[in-house]
C-alpha cells in the first residue's frame, strides 16, 4: 500500500494526559521532534469524525501506543490513550497506513488529511459486514463444537490387550460414568506414565466396559516392546485436539473480521453474490515444464493471469496434481511463494510428493511430524537436508557419470571433426576454384554477348537489304516489261488515228454565228421592258402635279383662318403634325381661356360679398360695433375657402339674417371680411384680363404661322418630287433610243436563226469532244516518248542492282561464319555456367563453419572437462560424506529459501506457522470439496491469491463417518435457536466451492475436461454427473484397449473387459446384515463374491506372470472391516497388491481394478439405499479403476427400489452395452 | 504363566492354540574400519571455497551450473563470505583473502585415525544390524534363510554408532570399512505363540525375540504368511 505523509497539529485533553503520564511517555519529547511517526488509522463510525492513531512499537515495553482523537478542522484532539499488546496486529484492511508528522505551528488540519480520513472505511462497519455474512459459516463451527466443551476424563481401568497388528489397544475394565461413556468417541487417549497420547477412541462398550483406542505407528512399536506395561493404570480422555482446531477455525473468522487477511477483497470475494474479482492479466504466455493438454494449460495460463481468486474443477483422473505442480514451478520461477494446503495430512502429501523434483522447487512440509504420510517426510524441515542432498547427488553424479562417458567420446568426437577438416578442405578449395571459373566465364559470356548481338544485327541487317535489293529487282523487272508492254500498244494506237484539225474550226465557226443570233433577241426584250417603265413613270408624274395644286389652295385657306377653332379643324383635315411648338401653343391658349374664366367668377365672388358687407355693416351700425378692427382681426387671420363653401356661407347668412342678434351677425361679418380677404387675395394673383386677352392673340397668331409653315412644306416636297419624275421620264426615252439603234445595226450583220439556242448545245458538245480526242492522241505521243527514255534508264538500273546482290551475298556469308563460331565458343561457356559451384561451396563453406564451431566447443569441453571433473568429484565425495551438521546450514537455507510450502489448512493457522509465514503470494488448496468452509479460510486468509482445486460432484466433507448432510440436520434439528439455520441450509445445497465455481466469471475459473485414468467404458459410467458443465468429460487415452489392457483372463473376467457388474439377487440369501449393538451394515453374499473375484484375479495375474494393484471399496466400513478379515486371513493374494478402504477413504486414490462392494440389499419398504444414494459417493466409488471395474451388488436393489434408481440405471445400461452384466446363481 | 503369554490371553476371546520356543541364527561380524577427524563445516561453504580457488568465478550462476545447487544458495553464500571477509572481488571474479584460505585450510584439514575395530551382529531374516545377541539352544527357526548384509548399510550403522561431534568443532567421521568378516553364528532365542481371536475369528501368532525384547513384527509376519491358512484348515477339519 502506497503510504501518504501528512502533518497536523495535535492536542491532548487533561483526561488525555493524565493517561500519558500513566505509560509513562515524555510528553516533550514525543511532540517537540519533528519526528514523522509510521502509523496506522483506524476510522470510528458516527460524526463528527475520530479516528485512532497506532503507533506500533512506541512504548517502552514494545507496546502499541494508540491515541484516540476527535478529528476538527484546527486540530486532532487526542481524548484518550492507551496501549495495545506488541502482537496484536495494527496493519489492517480496515485501518490506513499514513506517515504522520505533528506539527503544532499549523492552523489547521490540511486539507489532504480530512480527506483521507473522510475516504477511510469504518473499521467497526466492515468488521459488522464480515460477522454478519460468517453467521452463515457458524454452523459448521456448531457441529465441531458439538462435543468440544467436554471436561477431560479420568478413569481408572484394568488391562490393556492389543488386536494381532498392534494397530488398535482395547482397554478393558474401564470405570466411568455412564454419561461419559457416550461422549468418548474420537477423544485422545493419554495413559499415566506415557507422556504422550497413545491414539483416538475408536469404540467404547459400556456394557462390556472397553474402550477400543487406535494406536499410531509410534505407539504400536512402543507396545511391541510392552512400553505399555505401566504401573498405574489410568487412563485420560481429553477433547484438546478438536478443542484447539475449533478455537483455530473461531480465530479464523477473528482474523477475517479483523481485517487480517492477506488479499484485502477476500471477504467479498467469499459472501458477495458476484465475486469481485479484479481483471486477470493480460497476454500471460508460459513456458510449459510438464506436459499438459489444452484444459490444463488454460488452467494453468487462467490461475497465473488471476490477481486474487482462481477456481479450478477437476473430476477423477484429470490431473490436477500436475496442473498444481505446473503452477507451483512457474510460481517458483516468478519468485513467488506458495502454500500448498490441504484438508488432510494425506492430500497434502501426496499433492507434495507428486511435484517436479526440480531445483527451483524447494517443499518444504511443515506440521505435525507423526501425522505425516511416508510421502511427505522427506520435506519435514529436519529431513530436507537429507532431501536436498539427495537430491544434488544424484543430479551431479549423473552429470558426473555422463562426463566421464564423454572424454571418450570427446576424444572420438575430435577425431571425426578433424578428419571430417581435412576431408572438407581440399573440397571447399576445388569448390572455389570452380566458383571463381564460373565468374571467369560470366565475365567472358558478358563481353560476347554484345559482340554477337552486333553480329546478328548485321546479319539481319544484310539479309534485310538483300531481300530488299531483290523485290525491287523484281519489280523492275515486272516495270520493264509492263513498260515494253504499253509502248508496243501506244505505238499499235497512234497508227491507226488521222489527222483533223479543219472539223474543229468549222465547228468554231458555227458557234459564233450562233451567239450572234441570240445577242439580237436579247437586245429587243431589253428595249420592250423600257418602253413599259417611261409609261408607269408618266402617269405617276400627272398625279403628283394635282397634289401640289391642292396644297398651295390649302396653305392659303390657312392664312386666312381667324379663330382657334377653325385653325384646330383645319390641322385636322389636314393631319398636321403636331410638332412640340404646335402643343406648347394650344396649351398656352388653353391656360389663357381659364384665367380669363377665373377672374370672372372671383369677380361675382367679391361683389356679392362686398354687397353682403355693406348690408351687414348697415344692420351692426345701432350696436356700434368696432369694424376696422373686427376687419383687422379676420383679415390677419389666414384662411383658405372653396367656392361651394362661400356659396353655402352666403346662403346661410341670406337665410338668417333676419333671425340672427347683433353678436352672431357680428362673426359672420367676420367671416365675410375673411372670404372677402382671401377673394381679394386670389384675384390679385390673377392677372388683368386684359393682358391675358393680348397674350391670347399673339399665341393664336404663333400658332397659325406654324402650321401655315407646315404647310408650305408640305407644298415644296410635292414640287421638288413632280421635277424629279419628268427628268427620269427623259431618260428612259434616251435609253430606249440608244438600244433601237444597237438592234438595227445588229440585225442588218446577222442571219437570224430561230433555234439558235438548241443549236449552239450542240455545236458547243461536238467542239468539246473533238477537243479531249486531240488532246489525248498529244498526251500519248509524249508519253511513248518518255515510256522509251524510261526503258533504257530500267534495263540499266536493273544490271547495277543484279551486281549490289552479289555483292551482299558474300558479306553475308562472312558474317553468318563469324556468328557460327561466336556460338561455339559461348556454348563452351555456356557449360560452365550451367554448374552450380556456388551452392556446394556455400554447403562446404556451412560445414567448415560448423565443424569449427564444434571444434571450438569440443576444445572448450575439453579444457573445461579436468576442471569440471574435479569440482564435481570433489563435490560428490563431500556430499556422501557429509554428516547432519554438515548439511546444517543447508538445510537453514533451504528453509530460507523454501517456496513450495505444504501443511494442512487447519495446521496453518498454527501460531508457530503464521509467525514464520504471515503471507503467500499464492495459496494453493486441493481437495477443496472435502474441507468446510472454515477450514478453507484459514489458508485462504493467508494469500494475496488463492487457487481453489476440487470437484463439486465428490464428496464433501465427512465428519466421523457422518456426511456433512446428515450432521447439519441434526445440528439444526438439535438447536432451534440457531441463527445461522437458513443460510445452512443453502449451504448444503450448494458448496463454497460449487458457488465459487458458478458465479465466477470464465477468466477465474477452468475444469480439467480429459481425464487419464480410467478406460473409457468406466468413465462411461460418471459421464453424466459431468453433463452440466461447459465442457463434457472426455477421455485422454489414445486407445483405451491397448493402454488399459488388464491382460487378465479368468471366468468371469475377459481380456476385453473394463467394466463388470456381479448382480446379486435381491433374494434374503443374499441380503445386507446389521452388527449386533450397532449400525453399521455388512454383507456376507458379496464378501464370499469378494472372496471369489480375488482368488480369480491372482490366478489370472499369475497366470499372466504381472500384479496388479487392486481396491476393494465399500459403501460401509463394516464390510470394509470384514474384507480387511478376510484379506489377512482367509486369502493368500501373492499377485494382487490389495488395498481396502471405504469409498470416502479412496477419493483421490486410482488402482489398476477396483472391486466395489455395494452391500445395500434388503426387501425393506420403509429403508433406502443409505450411502449409496449420493451421487457424489458413486462418483467417487466408480472413478477409481483405471483397467477394471467389477460392481458386485443387486442390479434390482439399486435400479428399481430406491429413489435414486436413475444413476445406477445409466451404470448398468453402460454395463450392459459392454457385456459385463454376469449372474450369480441363487444359491451360489 | 509366563507373565507376557497371560498379557496375550487377556482378552477372554483369545484362545492359544499352540506354542513353541526355538532359535533365531544371527551372525556376528568383525568389522575393522577407518575413522578421520576433520573440522565441522558446512560443506557447500567450503566446496565453494575449494572452487574459488581452484578456477575463476565471476558470478554465483556459473557456480550454481557446476555444483547443480540452486543460485539463490551460492548468491546467499557468497554475500555472507563476502561479508565475513573470507573472499573478496578482484576485477570481476572471486578471489579468497588470506581470511578465507585459512578458513579454507582448517575446513579442508582431515587426520586420519588409526584403524579400528568392531563387531557387529546381523540378522538375516530381518536384513538389519542388532546391537546385541543372545547365545541360546534349540531348534532353528524353520524358515532361516541366509544372506550377507549389504556394505553400504554397514557403513551407516557405523556411522550412527562411531561418529560424533568433538570440542574446537571438529568431528569424526566414518570415512571407509577396511574389512568385514564373519565371525560366528549366534542363536537368538524366540517364543513363538499361535493364538485365536473367536471374537473376531481370527488366527495370528505372537513372537517374542529376545535379542530385541519386542514381539518381533518381521518374524510372526513371516509365520503367518506362511501358515495362517493352514492354521483355520486344520482347525476346521477337527
Amino acid at each position: 500500500m502506497n503510504k501518504t505523509t501528512f502533518r497536523s497539529p495535535l492536542t491532548l485533553t487533561k483526561k488525555a494526559k493524565g493517561k500519558w503520564r500513566e505509560l509513562g511517555l515524555e510528553e516533550r519529547s514525543f511532540f517537540s521532534l519533528e519526528t514523522s511517526y509510521s502509523v496506522w488509522m483506524e476510522k470510528y463510525p458516527g460524526l463528527p469524525p475520530s479516528v485512532a492513531l497506532f503507533f506500533e512499537n512506541q512504548l517502552p515495553d514494545g507496546r502499541t501506543l494508540v491515541l484516540h482523537c476527535a478529528v476538527e478542522r484546527t486540530q486532532l484532539i487526542v481524548v484518550n490513550v492507551t496501549a495495545r499488546a506488541a502482537h496484536a496486529a495494527v496493519g489492517t484492511n480496515w485501518r490506513r497506513p499514513l506517515d504522520l508528522t505533528i506539527d503544532q505551528k499549523l492552523y489547521q488540519v490540511p486539507a489532504g488529511l480530512l480527506q483521507f480520513i473522510q475516504d477511510m472505511p469504518v473499521a467497526q462497519e466492515s468488521s459488522d459486514y464480515v460477522k454478519k455474512r460468517i453467521a452463515s459459516w457458524e454452523g459448521y463451527l456448531k457441529i465441531q463444537e458439538r462435543h468440544a466443551d467436554i471436561p477431560d476424563m479420568t478413569a481408572r481401568f484394568g488391562g490393556i490387550t492389543f488386536n494381532s497388528s498392534f494397530s488398535r489397544a482395547t482397554l478393558t475394565g474401564c470405570q466411568l460414568k455412564e454419561q461419559e461413556w457416550k461422549s468418548l468417541k474420537d477423544l485422545s487417549v493419554k495413559l499415566k506414565g506415557i507422556d504422550k497420547e497413545i491414539g483416538k477412541v475408536l469404540k467404547a462398550n459400556w456394557v462390556a466396559g472397553t474402550v477400543e483406542v487406535e494406536l499410531s505407528v509410534q505407539m504400536a512399536d512402543r507396545a511391541r516392546k510392552q512400553g505399555f506395561d505401566t504401573a498405574q493404570k489410568e487412563v485420560t480422555f481429553s477433547n484438546f485436539a478438536a478443542l484447539s482446531q475449533v478455537k483455530r477455525l473461531r480465530q479464523g473468522f477473528k482474523q477475517l473480521e479483523d481485517g487480517l487477511a492477506a488479499n484485502p477483497a477476500l471477504e467479498k470475494l467469499l459472501f458477495e453474490h458476484k465475486p469481485p474479482v479484479q481483471e486477470p492479466k493480460k497476454n500471460v504466455q508460459l513456458p510449459f515444464h510438464n506436459r499438459l493438454n489444452e484444459f490444463q494449460q488454460k488452467a494453468v495460463t487462467g490461475a497465473m493471469a488471476a490477481e486474487d481468486l482462481y477456481v479450478i474443477q477437476g473430476p477423477p483422473g484429470t490431473g490436477k496434481t500436475t496442473v498444481i505442480s505446473e503452477i507451483c514451478l512457474q510460481n517458483a520461477r516468478a519468485g513467488l511463494r506458495t502454500l500448498v494446503a490441504s484438508q488432510s495430512n494425506l492430500a497434502v502429501d501426496n499433492a507434495l510428493s507428486r511435484l517436479l523434483a526440480h531445483k527451483d522447487i524447494r517443499i518444504l512440509r511443515v506440521g505435525r511430524t507423526e501425522s505425516i504420510e511416508e510421502e511427505g517426510k522427506k520435506f519435514i524441515e529436519e529431513n530436507v537436508g537429507q532431501y536436498w542432498k539427495d537430491h544434488t547427488l544424484e543430479e551431479v553424479s549423473e552429470q558426473f557419470d555422463a562426463r566421464a562417458k564423454r572424454k571418450e567420446a570427446m576424444d572420438a568426437e575430435w577425431t571425426a571433426n578433424e578428419a571430417a577438416y581435412e576431408e572438407t578442405e581440399p573440397l571447399l578449395k576445388q569448390s572455389e576454384e570452380a566458383v571463381e571459373a564460373k565468374k571467369q566465364a560470366e565475365r567472358e559470356q558478358q563481353e560476347m554477348e554484345p559482340m554477337l548481338q552486333e553480329l546478328n544485327k548485321q546479319k539481319q541487317a544484310a539479309e534485310q537489304a538483300r531481300a530488299l535489293l531483290h523485290q525491287q529487282i523484281t519489280e523492275m523487272e515486272q516495270s520493264y516489261e509492263s513498260l515494253t508492254a504499253q509502248i508496243k500498244k501506244d505505238e499499235a494506237f497512234l497508227r491507226e488515228q488521222p489527222d483533223d484539225e479543219a472539223t474543229g474550226e468549222q465547228l468554231q465557226e458555227t458557234i459564233n454565228r450562233l451567239n450572234q443570233s441570240l445577242k439580237l433577241d436579247e437586245i429587243k426584250e431589253h428595249m420592250n421592258k423600257k418602253k413599259d417603265a417611261i409609261a408607269r413613270e408618266t402617269e405617276a408624274y400627272e398625279q403628283k402635279s394635282e397634289a401640289l395644286q391642292q396644297t398651295g389652295l390649302i396653305a392659303e385657306k390657312a392664312a386666312g383662318v381667324k379663330r382657334i377653332d377653325g385653325l384646330k379643324w383645319l390641322m385636322l383635315e389636314q393631319n398636321i403634325e403636331r410638332t412640340s411648338r404646335i402643343v406648347y401653343f394650344m396649351n398656352e391658349l388653353d391656360d389663357l381661356r381659364t384665367e380669363l374664366d377665373q377672374s370672372a367668377r372671383l369677380r361675382t365672388y367679391n361683389d356679392q360679398l362686398s354687397k353682403a358687407i355693406d348690408y351687414v355693416e348697415k344692420l351692426l351700425v345701432p350696436h356700434r360695433v368696432p369694424l376696422v378692427q373686427l376687419k383687422q382681426r379676420a383679415v390677419s387671420t389666414p384662411a383658405s375657402y372653396t367656392s361651394e363653401e362661400i356659396d353655402h356661407f352666403l346662403n346661410d347668412l341670406r337665410e338668417n339674417i333676419r333671425h340672427i342678434d347683433p353678436r352672431t351677425l357680428t362673426s359672420y361679418l367676420s367671416g365675410l371680411y375673411s372670404r372677402k380677404y382671401f377673394v381679394w387675395q386670389r384675384a390679385k394673383r390673377v392677372k388683368a384680363s386684359d393682358a391675358v386677352k393680348e397674350r391670347a392673340r399673339d399665341t393664336f397668331q404663333s400658332l397659325k404661322q406654324e402650321v401655315t409653315e407646315q404647310l408650305w412644306q408640305k407644298q415644296y416636297a410635292h414640287e421638288t418630287s413632280c421635277q424629279k419624275a419628268k427628268q427620269s421620264i427623259q431618260q428612259a426615252q434616251t435609253e430606249l433610243q440608244a438600244l433601237q439603234a444597237q438592234h438595227n445595226e445588229l440585225a442588218a450583220a446577222v442571219s437570224y436563226v430561230p433555234d439558235a439556242a438548241e443549236q449552239l448545245k450542240k455545236a458547243e458538245a461536238s467542239l468539246a469532244e473533238w477537243k479531249r480526242n486531240a488532246e489525248h492522241v498529244k498526251k500519248l505521243k509524249q508519253q511513248l516518248d518518255t515510256n522509251r527514255e524510261e526503258k533504257a534508264k530500267q534495263h540499266a538500273q536493273i544490271g547495277t542492282a543484279e551486281q549490289k546482290r552479289t555483292q551482299l551475298d558474300i558479306e553475308l556469308e562472312t558474317v553468318q561464319k563469324n556468328i557460327r563460331e561466336q556460338e561455339e565458343a559461348l556454348a563452351v561457356l555456356q557449360e560452365i555456367l550451367s554448374g552450380s559451384p556456388e551452392q556446394e561451396h556455400e554447403a562446404l563453406l556451412k560445414k567448415m563453419a560448423r565443424l569449427s564451431f564444434q571444434r571450438e566447443t569440443l576444445k572448450q569441453e575439453k579444457k573445461r572437462w579436468p576442471l569440471l571433473q574435479s569440482v564435481q568429484e570433489k563435490w560428490l565425495s563431500m556430499l556422501k560424506d557429509a554428516s547432519d551438521h554438515d548439511l546444517d546450514e543447508i538445510r537453514k537455507l533451504y528453509v530460507k529459501h523454501a517456496n513450495v510450502i505444504g501443511t494442512t489448512c487447519v495446521a496453518s493457522a498454527r501460531k508457530d506457522f503464521i509467525e514464520q509465514y504471515p503471507v503467500f503470494d499464492v495459496v494453493i488448496i486441493d481437495e477443496v470439496s472435502k474441507a468446510t468452509p472454515p477450514e478453507l479460510l484459514l489458508p485462504m486468509l493467508k494469500g494475496k491469491k488463492v487457487i481453489l482445486v476440487g470437484d463439486h460432484h465428490q464428496l464433501p466433507p465427512l465428519f466421523g463417518n457422518d456426511t456433512l448432510e446428515e450432521t447439519l440436520q441434526e445440528v439444526v434439528k438439535e438447536s432451534d435457536d440457531f441463527d445461522g439455520k437458513a443460510e445452512l441450509k443453502n449451504l448444503l445445497k450448494e458448496s463454497l466451492f460449487e458457488r465459487l465455481f458458478h458465479t465466477l466469471p470464465d477468466t477465474h475459473k477452468q475444469m480439467l475436461a480429459i481425464q487419464y485414468r480410467m478406460h473409457e467404458d468406466i468413465m462411461e459410467t460418471i459421464s453424466p454427473f459431468y453433463e452440466g458443465e461447459k465442457d463434457r468429460l472426455q477421455c485422454g487415452l489414445t486407445d483405451s484397449d491397448a493402454d488399459r489392457d488388464h491382460k487378465l483372463e479368468s471366468p468371469t473376467i475377459k481380456r476385453g473387459d473394463h467394466l463388470v457388474w456381479v448382480d446379486m439377487p435381491n433374494e434374503p440369501a443374499f441380503f445386507e446384515e446389521k452388527m449386533k449393538g450397532g449400525k453399521s451394515l455388512f454383507n456376507p453374499a458379496e464378501l464370499r463374491e469378494v472372496s471369489g473375484m480375488l482368488t480369480e484375479l491372482n490366478a489370472a495375474a499369475e497366470k499372466a506372470g504381472i500384479v496388479k494393484s487392486v481396491g476393494v471399496i465399500s459403501f460401509y466400513g463394516e464390510q470394509v472391516k470384514r474384507i480387511d478379515r478376510l484379506l489377512s486371513q482367509e486369502l493368500r493374494l501373492p499377485h494382487l497388491t490389495v488395498r481396502t478402504g471405504t469409498v470416502d477413504r479412496f477419493q483421490g486414490m486410482e488402482m489398476d481394478v477396483i472391486l466395489l462392494s455395494m452391500v445395500r440389499n434388503h426387501a425393506n419398504r420403509n429403508e433406502d439405499i443409505g450411502f449409496a444414494k449420493d451421487y457424489r459417493r458413486l462418483n467417487v466409488a466408480l472413478s477409481r479403476a483405471k483397467e477394471l471395474l467389477v460392481l458386485i451388488g443387486s442390479t434390482t436393489m439399486f435400479t428399481e427400489r430406491t429413489k435414486q434408481a436413475d444413476m445406477y440405471k445409466h451404470v448398468l445400461r453402460t454395463v450392459k452395452t459392454h457385456n459385463g452384466l454376469r449372474e450369480v446363481s441363487l444359491h451360489g | 504363566m509366563d507373565k507376557r503369554l497371560k498379557q496375550l490371553l487377556e482378552n477372554p476371546a483369545v484362545e492359544l492354540k499352540h506354542s513353541a520356543e526355538w532359535v533365531l541364527p544371527v551372525h556376528r561380524y568383525a568389522v575393522s574400519f577407518k575413522r578421520v577427524k576433520r573440522a565441522q563445516m558446512d560443506i557447500l561453504m567450503k566446496m565453494m571455497l575449494l572452487t574459488f580457488q581452484e578456477t575463476e568465478i565471476r558470478r554465483a550462476a556459473n557456480l550454481a551450473e557446476m555444483l547443480l545447487v540452486e543460485e539463490l544458495f551460492i548468491a546467499d553464500l557468497m554475500e555472507k563470505m563476502l561479508r565475513m571477509g573470507l573472499i573478496r572481488m578482484e576485477k570481476g571474479s572471486v578471489k579468497l583473502t588470506p581470511k578465507g584460505q585459512t578458513q579454507l585450510n582448517e575446513g579442508i584439514f582431515e587426520e586420519e585415525l588409526d584403524d579400528e575395530q568392531t563387531e557387529l551382529i546381523y540378522s538375516p531374516a530381518h536384513d538389519r544390524f542388532w546391537p546385541e545377541a543372545g547365545e541360546a539352544e534349540g531348534d532353528t527357526y524353520r524358515y532361516a534363510e541366509d544372506r550377507a548384509p549389504n556394505m553400504e548399510t554397514m557403513l551407516q550403522v557405523l556411522a550412527e554408532r562411531e561418529e560424533g561431534r568433538l570440542e574446537d568443532g571438529l568431528q569424526t567421521v566414518v570415512s571407509d570399512i577396511i574389512a568385514a568378516e564373519k565371525k560366528d553364528t549366534a542363536r537368538v532365542l524366540c517364543q513363538e505363540y499361535q493364538l485365536y481371536n473367536q471374537e473376531q475369528d481370527v488366527y495370528y501368532c505372537r513372537v517374542w525375540n529376545t535379542a530385541l525384547r519386542e514381539w518381533d513384527r518381521v518374524l510372526e509376519g513371516e509365520i503367518e504368511e506362511h501358515e495362517q491358512l493352514d492354521w483355520r484348515k486344520m482347525a476346521g477339519s477337527h
